[in-house]
């Protein structure tokens, strides 16, 4: 019988994820039934907002009990079809959650849509993906930044942050980068061409930062949240936004009570303005975004840096890197080859 | 040096509410204004809550107070000598003159020329000045309300709130407030005229806000900060606007309570900062708008009002304790020149 490799849950993890809360199993390889469509999966995402996903503290995601497959995208191709809609061959990325293969109606539960590739398949999970939408969104709906602004990213070396800052950067800014560790800030500043990256790490960090932002921070895209926040809301320019987009210095957390909370005094003191982001609101937005973001890449202004390994068996203990923040890119789990 | 200047002054620094023996209040030595200054005697001394964290060097351009420093406040004045072109004897301003009867300032520490035609001369520092100037910038310039938007404000029954919560109501909003007793809330909706009040210092004043609000929330004028905000995001709308304008809980304890921004994302919120003083600038645009409104008495104010600038003490303390109701004001001396 054909088998269907799945990745579920063993327990709930207790702050940071270990493989052992996952159990990797097999399970029957599911076939299209009347409506359905079947996907043969090649990439999974793995992306920090699942760590919250799990607990059922990801906005849509409800917790997760022993034995559900672990919530995540995954791109894939349409090799069985009786729906209208789908053809056998086409590219798609879906809600499928960990696993080799995905039976879908095309609800909207399942966020099934479509890829016109023009660019490397697994670039439609990162940078051309939900991360990219989320960074395009941040940067020209919200922060907007002018010519000559300065703009700084946090969680830099993802797929979110290294959007980010290759977007602005490419609307004329100086883009400084925070990340963790030296190797993740030789990517932001080599891979992606930021004029800075601060490796938050080092004891000195705000200083650096404020060193590099001599004239004031004009817009903040903030993916982790907690203390770093507060450390750069106080190195605002004057009527400096923040885009608060993430908050992956919490996902982490085993209670509420962990995290004191921000300090809201200098928000008032600098004038600033504190945007909420979430990217479902521009799932309509995905074609005009593909587009802008696949001609930056053909134009050498949007690079990726995946951080892949093969085989869904070790997805468990590479989403435990990403979860520690020892990653350094894109997380990707290379599923099954491209061609079969 | 001969007295004549009555006085109040630090006695001592000290975290958390005031209490009277923070204060002295002394016979001072009457002022000279030298090149360049004026003289000025105080009519109305405005007590706010910023003056709180000024006293501790803790606000914009003020410095922290030493023992034996004048308390930091503004006042409705009159020019009673001036070494400088711009200013003549009888002028009525507003100034950063302290708490006592007579200052010798810089030009720099005028804040406005007061008109006295427009409206009564205490309304200078309330409805007619920063709090009212507050008022506008947050209603007009961060939350710009749209009809039949549902309008929340904190503090409702004091200067800045009040005044928040009429003009939104002008601009079309449905207004509720928040206020810390049922006479603050009759205060509100029966002077004021604001659709509803909730009172916070009831259990289940969420519930009541939650009642009061039956579409969401849309703006919200947070003149409090603390748990509060975080309890009034709850009820957000998608794409809700805060403007932060004050937070005396942390201005007496001088830390701060922290805001857990996880729900202001999942609600896509946009906060915004306010500080009056880049509006200032704006003041003839504002005082067209509200000054008719309160001539003409559409716009309600409420002062609580004090005689005596010994009384200022206790009346301070009151303010930081929540357990005024209305624009603090004391009153110096007289109106007349």
């Amino acid at each position: 019988m054909a088998e269907n490799l799945q990745v579920q849950l063993a327990r709930q993890p207790e702050g940071v994820p270990r493989a052992t809360d996952f159990q990797v199993t097999k399970a029957a390889r599911p076939s299209a039934g009347a409506g359905q469509f079947l996907i043969r999966n090649m990439y999974l995402s793995l992306d920090p907002y699942q760590r919250g996903a799990i607990a059922g503290r990801h906005m849509g995601h409800t917790r997760l009990n022993q034995g559900d497959v672990i919530y995540g995208r995954c791109l894939g191709e349409v090799i069985e079809s009786k729906h209208p809609d789908y053809k056998v061959g086409e590219i798609v990325v879906s809600e499928s959650g960990w696993q080799q293969y995905f039976v879908s109606s095309g609800s909207a539960h399942d966020e099934v849509r479509k890829v016109k590739p023009e660019a490397p398949l697994s670039a439609y999970l990162g940078a051309l993906g939900m991360p990219g939408l989320t960074a395009w969104a941040g940067v020209e709906k919200l922060a907007q930044p002018t010519l000559g602004d300065t703009f700084v990213v946090s969680s830099a070396a993802g797929p979110v942050g290294g959007t980010a800052g290759q977007l602005a950067k490419a609307k004329g800014c100086r883009v400084v980068g925070i990340a963790g560790g030296d190797e993740k800030c030789k990517t932001v500043i080599e891979t992606y061409g930021f004029d800075d990256c601060i490796n938050y790490k080092a004891k000195d960090w705000a200083e650096r930062l404020k060193a590099a932002c001599p004239n004031g921070i004009n817009h903040y895209f903030d993916n982790v949240g907690g203390p770093m926040l507060d450390t750069l809301l106080t190195q605002m320019a004057l009527y400096g936004k923040v885009i608060m987009c993430g908050l992956a210095s919490l996902y982490n957390r085993t209670s509420d009570g962990e995290f004191a909370g921000n300090n809201m005094g200098p928000v008032v003191g600098k004038r600033a303005q504190l945007l909420g982001l979430v990217v479902y609101d521009y799932y309509d937005k995905f074609p005009e975004f593909q587009k802008i973001g696949a001609r930056l890449m053909k134009q050498g202004k949007l690079a990726i840096h995946e951080d892949r390994v093969d085989g869904l068996e070790n997805a468990p203990t590479h989403f435990v890197k990403l979860a520690s923040g020892l990653n350094n890119g894109k997380a990707l789990v290379a599923i099954a080859p491209e061609k079969v | 040096m001969a007295g004549g200047n009555p006085q109040v002054v630090l006695k001592r620094q000290r975290d958390g509410v005031p209490v009277p023996e923070d204060f002295s209040f002394i016979d001072g030595p009457m002022p000279a204004p030298g090149p360049g200054q004026i003289l000025v005697r105080n009519i109305y001394l405005s007590l706010d809550m910023f003056v709180r964290k000024a006293m501790r060097g803790d606000h914009y351009g003020y410095d922290i107070l030493k023992p034996g420093d004048v308390i930091h406040g503004n006042n409705v004045a009159r020019v009673i000598r001036s070494n400088h072109a711009d200013y003549k004897p009888g002028d009525v301003i507003v100034v950063e003159s302290g708490w006592q009867h007579y200052a010798a300032v810089e030009a720099s520490k005028v804040v406005a020329f007061v008109d006295p035609m427009l409206a009564p001369l205490s309304t200078a520092v309330g409805a007619l000045g920063m709090p009212g100037l507050t008022a506008w910038a947050s209603v007009t310039h961060l939350i710009q309300p749209t009809l039949g938007s549902t309008f929340v404000v904190s503090a409702a029954a004091g200067p800045v709130g009040a005044v928040t919560g009429q003009l939104a109501k002008r601009a079309g909003a449905r207004v509720v407030g928040i206020a810390g007793s049922a006479e603050k809330c009759q205060l509100v909706t029966r002077t004021y005229g604001f659709d509803a009040c909730v009172n916070y210092k009831q259990a289940d004043w969420e519930d009541q806000l939650k009642a009061a609000c039956p579409d969401g929330i849309d703006g919200y004028h947070d003149n409090v900060g603390g748990t509060m905000l975080q309890a009034v995001c709850k009820q957000f709308n998608l794409y809700a606007t805060v403007a932060l304008c004050g937070r005396p809980n942390d201005y007496n304890a001088g830390g701060f309570t922290g805001i857990q921004m996880g729900p202001f994302i999942g609600k896509r919120a946009r906060v915004k900062g306010l500080v009056v003083y880049d509006y200032y600038g704006d003041r003839d645009t504002f005082l067209s708008v509200a000054g008719p409104l309160v001539r003409e008495g559409a716009l309600k104010v409420k002062e609580d009002h004090v005689s005596g600038l010994e009384n200022a003490i206790p009346h301070f303390i009151k303010l930081m304790k929540g357990e005024n109701i209305g624009k603090a004001i004391v009153a110096v001396g007289p109106e007349k020149a």
